[in-house]
C-alpha cells in the first residue's frame, strides 16, 4: 500500500472543500472496495477523505417514502424493521452483499458510488426509481439514479460533489419486489447476473399496472430493461407475454465474456431469471 | 472391538482453545527486535531472458538494507528430489512463468521493501511462451529448459498383463477424455518465515512448513551450508494441504537476507503471491479406454495422461507416479496400460496438493465407471462391488494390499444414503452419484525412505513429555498421537506435554503429508511408549524387589500382581529415576518403512510399496436448477476405511474438510490463467465453498484394523477429497443427464449441457 494523507472532515462543506483542495483524493465510506484496491495497488489515492465523521448521513428516515443517508451500512438496510416491512426486496438484496462482517462496514452510498455494474444495491434501487441527493459546492442537487452511472466504475459525480442521500419514492410501497442474484455460491459472491423486479399487479386477474426491471452485471452499468417493461405495463401477465418480455430483457443486455461467465450465458440467465422472478412474485403468498 | 480407554475417544483438538481464543502464535505473529521485512521481485512476463538487472536506484532508497539478485546467491537447483532439480531460488538468465523470483529486498518495513521492488529495473528479452501442454510437446514449441526436449520432464509407461488381449476379451469398450483444472490450496495462513543469523553464521528459522527436517536438509543443500548450522522450528501452522512441503525460494532468500544484514528478516507472502507463485494442483488431461464383460468385469483399462507441470518440477514426477499407481491399483483389473507425460508450460507450477494426483485419476476413472454402468444397465455400486479390491490380494501391478474395506465402504454408503430407494423413485432435477477411491494410508517409500521419530520421557512427577518431528498443521495429530501414548502409559492425554516440529530437539520426521502421520509417527510413538513402559516396569521391579513378569501397570501405579499394597506411583518412579538413578527414563521410537520389496520397479512403479492402503466411497445427492445450471449438493455420505479411528471426532473433521475441498474443486474452485497470468488471484474471484454451500455430510468410519498400523490405524487426511468430484459429477448426470468431463462443473457448463439437450 502506498502512503497517503488522511482527512476526516466534520461536516459536508469541509468534505467538499477537502475534495477540491487535495491531489488525487478518494472518499472513504465503508472502505470495503477502496481498501482492497489500495492494498493491491489497484488504486493509489494520495488523500483519503473519511466521511464517517460527518453527523447525520447514516440514518434511515421513513415518511411513506424512505430517505437513506449515504453512509447507512448495508447491514442496517438489511435489518431495518421498517424496510423489512415496507420494501422487503431492498432488505433481501442487501442480505446478498458480501458477508455480515462486510455488510457491517459497507455503505449503501459507497456501493453506488463505486459504480460497479454488479453492485447489489444498484440494481434494486434502480428498479425502485430512486433519486439521489448530492451535496455540492453550490448547494444540494437531485437526480435520478438512472442518470448516475456512466460506465464500469464511473459515475457522474464531479470533484465538488458528494452523495448524501438516497430517496425511495413512497409509491414503491405498493409494489412487490424480488432480487435474484446468480453466482456460484450462496453467499459472499459477486453476481454473474443480478435481476431486480418491482411489480404492481392485480393478483387475481394477473393484470400488470406497472413493472420495473433492473439488470446488473450485464452491461457497462446497471440498466433498466425498458423494452421488457413496456411489453408488460398495463397488460395481463400471461406466460407467453412474460416469456416475450424476458427475451426482450435479454436483448437489452450487452454483457461481456470474462473468466466468470460468457456473454451468451449471461444473456440466457437474464431471460430465465426475469421470467422466474415475475413468476415468483405472482406466486408469492405474502404481499411484499 | 478391543477395549481401549483413550484410543477411540472423541477428544477435542488439543489446540482448539488456543486457536479459538486467538492466543495461538503463528509465524506471522512473531516480531523480533530490529526485524526487517523481505519482499520478492517476481517476473511479470511468462517467458523471457534476463539481459540485465539494475538495482542502483533501489539500493539508494532510504530504509533498504539489502538487495539480492542471482549474483548474490548460490546457483544450486532444487526440487523435492535432487534427481529432478530444475529451480533456482533467484532466476539467473531466464524466467519461465509470471511469478518467477528475480530479486529479493530487505527493508525496515514492508512498504519500503515494495517501493524498492518498483525501483529495480530489469532488461528483458521476451521469448515466445507456451501454456498448453499439448502444444508444448509439439516440435518447434518454445522450450522452457534447455536440456529438456519437447518440454517433457518425465514419462511413465507401464503395461501389466496384455492390454491387447484384454480388449479382445471385452464385450464393451468405452473411450473418453477427462480434464481437471488447477486448484489452489487456499490455506488460511500464507507462507511465512523469519530467519536470524548469528555472527557465527548459525541460522534460526521460524517457518510455516509441513516438513521441518526435510526443509533443513533442502536449505542446507541449496545454500551450500551444513545442516548443523540451521535450526528450523515450526510454530502453529494455519493449514498447508501439500503447499508447504517443498522448499520455497522465499525461505532460502530469507536466510540469505538475514546473513547479509545481520538482522532478523521476515518474508510473508501476500494472498496474491500465494495464488500466483506457490504450488497448485496439477491440471490433467486423461484419455481412458476401458474394456468390460457384460457381467461388469473390467478386463482391460488404458490411460493416456498429460500432467501440466507448469514451469518447474517440484513434486511433479512423483505426482505422475502416484497418478499411475492409484489409477492402476484400484479395482481388480488384469490388463492395464498406462502412459503418462509430465509437460513443462510457462505457468505457475504444480506441486503436492491433497491427494497427490489421485483426485485427478479418480475423476477420470470414476466418471468412466459411471458411463460403463449406464452402458451395461448395471447399478453403479454393483459395478464397483464386482471389481472391488479385496484384503491381502496382490494386484496386477504387483501392489500388495493388506487391510481393505472397499466393499464395506460401498455397501455402508449405499445403505446410509438410501441409494436404492432414491434410484427407484427419482425426482425431477435431483440425482445421486457414487465414486470410490484408493490411496496410501501411511505415506510412501517411493523415494527410498518414510521416516518418523518420537521420544517419550517420564518427568520427575510421573507425568510425561513427548517429542516428535511430526507436526500438527491443523489436522489434529498432536491430539491423536498423544492419545496413543496416553493409552499405552495408562494416563490422561493431559498428563503428556509436547515438543514438536523442531529440528534441534526432536527426532527427525519426514513431515506431515502423504496421509502418513497417524501411521508413521503413530508407529514411532507407540514404539517409544512401549519402550518407556518397559523401563518403568524395570525400575519398578528393582525398587519393589520383584520379578518384572509379576508386575502390572494401572492407574498410574506399578504393583505386584495380587498384592496391590506392594506398589509404586508413577510419581515415585519418576522421582527415583531423576534423583536416585543414573538416568531419567526416556525411550525412542523410529518408523521407516516398509521394506522396499524386490518387485518394486522404480521406472513403472509396479510393486509400489505402501505401508497401508486406504479405501473409501463418496455418495452425493444433488439438485440442479434448470434456469441457471446451478448445482446444489443436498446430501453427502463419505465412507472411509481408515483401519481404526483413534479419534472419531477429528477423523470426521478430516472427512468433512476433504469433502468440502472436493465439492469446491468439483463445482467452482479453479485457478484460471489467461496467457500465463492468473486472472483470479484473490478470494473475491477464486471461489471456494462458503459455509452456506456445505451440505450435511455423514461420515461412516469403516474400521478394518490394519495389521501394521498403530492400534490398527491408517491415514485419512488426503483421502477424504479423492472421490468427491466424480461423485458430484455422476450425481449431476443422474439428475439431468448432463455429463461433465472437464472440471469444474460450473453453472455455465451444466446450463450449456441442458441447453444442448433442448
Amino acid at each position: 500500500m502506498k502512503r497517503f494523507d488522511y482527512i476526516r472532515p466534520g461536516n459536508m462543506a469541509d468534505a467538499i472543500a477537502a475534495l477540491q483542495a487535495n491531489d488525487e483524493p478518494y472518499l472513504l465510506a465503508g472502505g470495503t472496495d477502496l481498501l482492497i484496491g489500495m492494498k493491491t495497488n489497484a488504486v493509489k489515492p494520495k488523500c483519503l477523505i473519511d466521511l464517517k465523521g460527518i453527523p447525520g448521513i447514516d440514518c434511515i428516515e421513513y415518511d411513506n417514502g424512505f430517505k437513506l443517508g449515504a453512509l447507512t451500512t448495508v447491514r442496517d438496510v438489511e435489518v431495518s424493521p421498517l424496510i423489512r416491512e415496507k420494501i422487503p426486496a431492498l432488505s433481501e438484496a442487501a442480505a446478498t452483499l458480501g458477508s455480515i462482517q462486510i455488510r457491517n462496514r459497507a455503505t449503501i452510498g459507497g456501493n453506488l458510488c463505486h459504480g460497479s455494474p454488479a453492485a447489489d444495491m444498484a440494481a434494486i434501487l434502480l428498479a425502485m426509481n430512486c433519486e439521489l441527493q448530492m451535496a455540492t459546492g453550490n448547494g444540494a442537487k437531485t437526480m435520478g439514479l438512472d442518470q448516475f452511472f456512466t460506465g464500469p466504475n464511473s459515475t457522474v459525480l464531479n470533484r465538488n460533489e458528494v452523495l448524501a442521500q438516497i430517496i425511495i419514492p413512497k409509491e414503491i410501497g405498493q409494489f412487490k419486489g424480488i432480487y435474484l442474484k446468480h453466482g456460484p455460491r450462496k453467499a459472499m459472491d459477486i453476481g454473474i447476473v443480478n435481476i431486480a423486479i418491482l411489480l404492481d399487479a392485480d393478483v387475481s386477474s394477473g393484470f400488470c399496472n406497472q413493472i420495473m426491471i433492473a439488470l446488473g452485471a450485464v452491461a457497462p452499468r446497471p440498466i433498466r430493461a425498458k423494452k421488457a417493461e413496456a411489453l408488460l405495463n398495463a397488460n395481463r401477465l400471461t406466460p407467453e407475454l412474460i416469456q416475450e418480455a424476458a427475451e426482450a430483457a435479454s436483448d437489452e443486455a450487452t454483457p461481456i465474456s470474462d473468466f466468470r461467465a460468457s456473454a451468451g450465458y449471461r444473456k440466457d440467465l437474464v431471460k430465465n431469471l426475469v421470467a422466474k422472478g415475475i413468476d415468483q412474485i405472482l406466486n408469492s403468498k405474502d404481499p411484499s | 472391538m478391543a477395549n481401549f480407554s483413550i484410543v477411540g475417544k472423541r477428544i477435542p483438538h488439543r489446540d482448539a482453545v488456543e486457536k479459538v481464543k486467538g492466543s495461538a502464535i503463528f509465524t506471522s505473529d512473531i516480531k523480533l527486535s530490529g526485524m526487517l521485512h523481505g519482499k520478492i521481485l517476481r517476473s511479470p512476463v511468462p517467458h523471457a531472458k534476463i539481459r540485465n538487472i539494475d538495482i542502483s536506484k533501489a539500493v539508494k532508497l532510504k530504509g533498504v538494507k539489502a538487495i539480492l539478485t542471482s549474483k548474490d546467491v548460490p546457483l544450486i537447483k532444487y526440487s523435492i528430489s535432487p534427481t529432478w532439480a530444475d529451480k533456482l531460488i533467484l532466476a539467473d538468465t531466464k524466467v519461465r512463468y509470471i511469478g518467477d523470483e528475480i530479486a529479493a529486498v530487505a527493508a525496515v518495513d514492508e512498504e519500503i521493501a515494495e517501493e524498492a521492488l518498483e525501483l529495480i529495473e530489469v532488461d528483458w528479452e521476451e521469448l515466445p511462451a507456451v501454456f498448453d501442454p499439448l502444444e508444448a510437446v509439439q516440435p518447434g514449441a518454445p522450450r522452457l529448459h534447455d536440456e529438456v526436449e519437447n518440454n517433457i520432464s518425465k514419462t511413465m509407461s507401464m503395461e501389466c498383463g496384455s492390454i491387447e488381449e484384454g480388449f479382445a476379451e471385452a464385450d464393451v469398450i468405452l473411450e473418453d477424455t477427462f480434464q481437471t483444472q488447477a486448484q489452489s490450496h487456499c490455506s488460511l495462513e500464507t507462507h511465512c518465515c523469519i530467519a536470524t543469523c548469528s555472527p557465527t553464521d548459525d541460522v534460526k528459522m521460524w517457518v510455516s512448513t509441513q516438513a521441518p527436517h526435510p526443509l533443513r536438509q533442502r536449505l542446507a543443500a541449496t545454500l551450500n551450508i551444513d545442516a548443523a548450522k540451521i535450526h528450523v522450528s515450526a510454530p502453529f501452522i494455519g493449514g498447508a494441504f501439500g503447499n508447504k512441503i517443498d522448499l520455497e525460494p522465499a525461505q532460502a532468500l530469507c536466510v540469505l537476507l538475514a546473513k547479509k544484514t545481520g538482522k532478523p528478516v521476515k518474508i510473508e507472502h501476500s494472498r496474491k503471491e500465494q495464488f500466483i507463485a506457490t504450488r497448485m494442483r496439477h491440471p490433467t488431461r486423461c484419455k481412458l479406454k476401458f474394456g468390460v464383460k457384460r457381467d461388469g468385469t473390467i478386463v482391460a483399462k488404458q490411460a493416456e495422461v498429460v500432467l501440466d507441470n507448469g514451469a518447474y518440477n517440484s513434486h511433479g514426477p512423483a505426482v505422475l507416479a502416484y497418478h499411475n499407481v492409484m489409477f492402476s491399483t484400484l479395482y481388480r483389473v488384469k490388463n492395464i496400460k498406462y502412459d503418462g507425460r509430465l509437460v513443462y508450460t510457462n505457468k505457475n507450477w504444480g506441486g503436492a496438493c491433497r491427494g497427490y494426483g489421485d483426485p485427478q485419476a479418480s475423476f477420470a476413472q470414476e466418471v468412466m465407471l459411471d458411463m460403463i454402468a449406464e452402458e451395461l444397465k448395471m447399478d453403479p455400486i454393483d459395478l464397483r462391488l464386482k471389481n472391488a479390491n479385496i484384503p491381502n490380494e496382490v494386484t496386477a501391478n504387483a501392489v500388495q494390499i493388506t487391510s481393505c474395506g472397499l466393499k464395506e465402504c460401498l455397501t455402508q454408503a449405499r445403505d446410509k444414503s438410501e441409494w436404492t430407494t432414491k434410484k427407484a423413485h427419482k425426482q425431477k432435477y435431483r440425482g445421486i452419484g457414487v465414486a470410490a477411491m484408493i490411496y496410501t494410508g501411511g505415506g510412501s517409500i517411493g523415494s527410498g525412505f518414510n521416516y518418523s521419530g518420537a521420544t517419550l520421557q517420564m518427568n520427575a512427577d510421573g507425568t510425561f513429555h513427548l517429542l516428535m518431528g511430526a507436526l500438527d498443521i491443523g489436522q489434529g495429530s498432536n491430539t491423536v498421537l498423544t492419545q496413543m501414548a496416553a493409552e499405552i502409559m495408562g494416563v490422561d492425554p493431559e498428563s503428556i506435554s509436547l515438543t514438536t516440529a523442531d529440528t534441534d530437539t526432536t527426532f527427525p520426521c519426514m513431515g506431515t503429508f502423504g496421509s502418513r502421520v497417524t501411521f508413521c509417527a503413530g508407529s514411532a510413538v507407540t514404539e517409544a511408549a512401549h519402550g518407556l513402559k518397559k523401563q518403568i516396569l524395570e525400575t519398578g521391579a528393582e525398587m519393589l524387589e520383584a520379578n518384572i513378569d509379576d508386575l502390572e501397570m494401572k492407574e498410574k501405579k506399578v504393583f505386584v500382581k495380587g498384592s496391590p499394597d506392594r506398589s509404586l506411583s508413577y510419581a515415585e518412579i519418576g522421582a527415583a529415576s531423576f534423583y536416585k538413578k543414573k538416568k531419567p527414563l526416556v525411550a525412542h521410537g523410529y518408523y521407516n518403512g516398509p521394506e522396499v520389496p524386490p518387485e518394486f520397479n522404480p521406472v513403472t512403479y509396479e510393486g509400489y510399496p505402501s505401508p497401508a492402503l486406504v479405501f473409501g466411497t463418496h455418495l452425493a445427492e444433488v439438485e440442479v436448477d434448470p434456469a441457471t445450471g446451478k448445482v446444489e449438493v443436498l446430501n453427502f455420505v463419505a465412507a472411509h476405511d481408515l483401519g481404526r479411528a483413534i479419534n472419531p471426532l477429528l477423523v470426521e473433521g478430516q472427512i468433512e474438510g476433504g469433502a468440502v475441498q472436493g465439492i469446491g474443486w468439483a463445482l467452482m474452485e479453479n485457478l484460471q490463467f489467461e496467457n500465463g497470468e492468473v486472472v483470479n488471484p484473490n478470494f473475491h474471484d477464486y471461489k471456494m465453498l462458503t459455509i452456506k454451500d456445505v451440505p450435511k455430510i455423514s461420515s461412516l468410519l469403516v474400521e478394518t484394523v490394519d495389521p501394521n498400523g498403530p492400534f490398527g490405524a491408517k491415514g485419512i487426511g488426503e483421502c477424504a477429497m479423492v472421490p468427491t468430484a466424480p461423485a458430484i459429477v455422476n450425481a449431476i448426470y443422474d439428475a439431468v443427464g448432463v455429463r461433465i468431463k472437464d472440471l469444474p462443473a460450473t453453472t455455465e457448463k451444466v446450463f450449456q449441457g441442458l441447453k444442448t439437450q433442448g
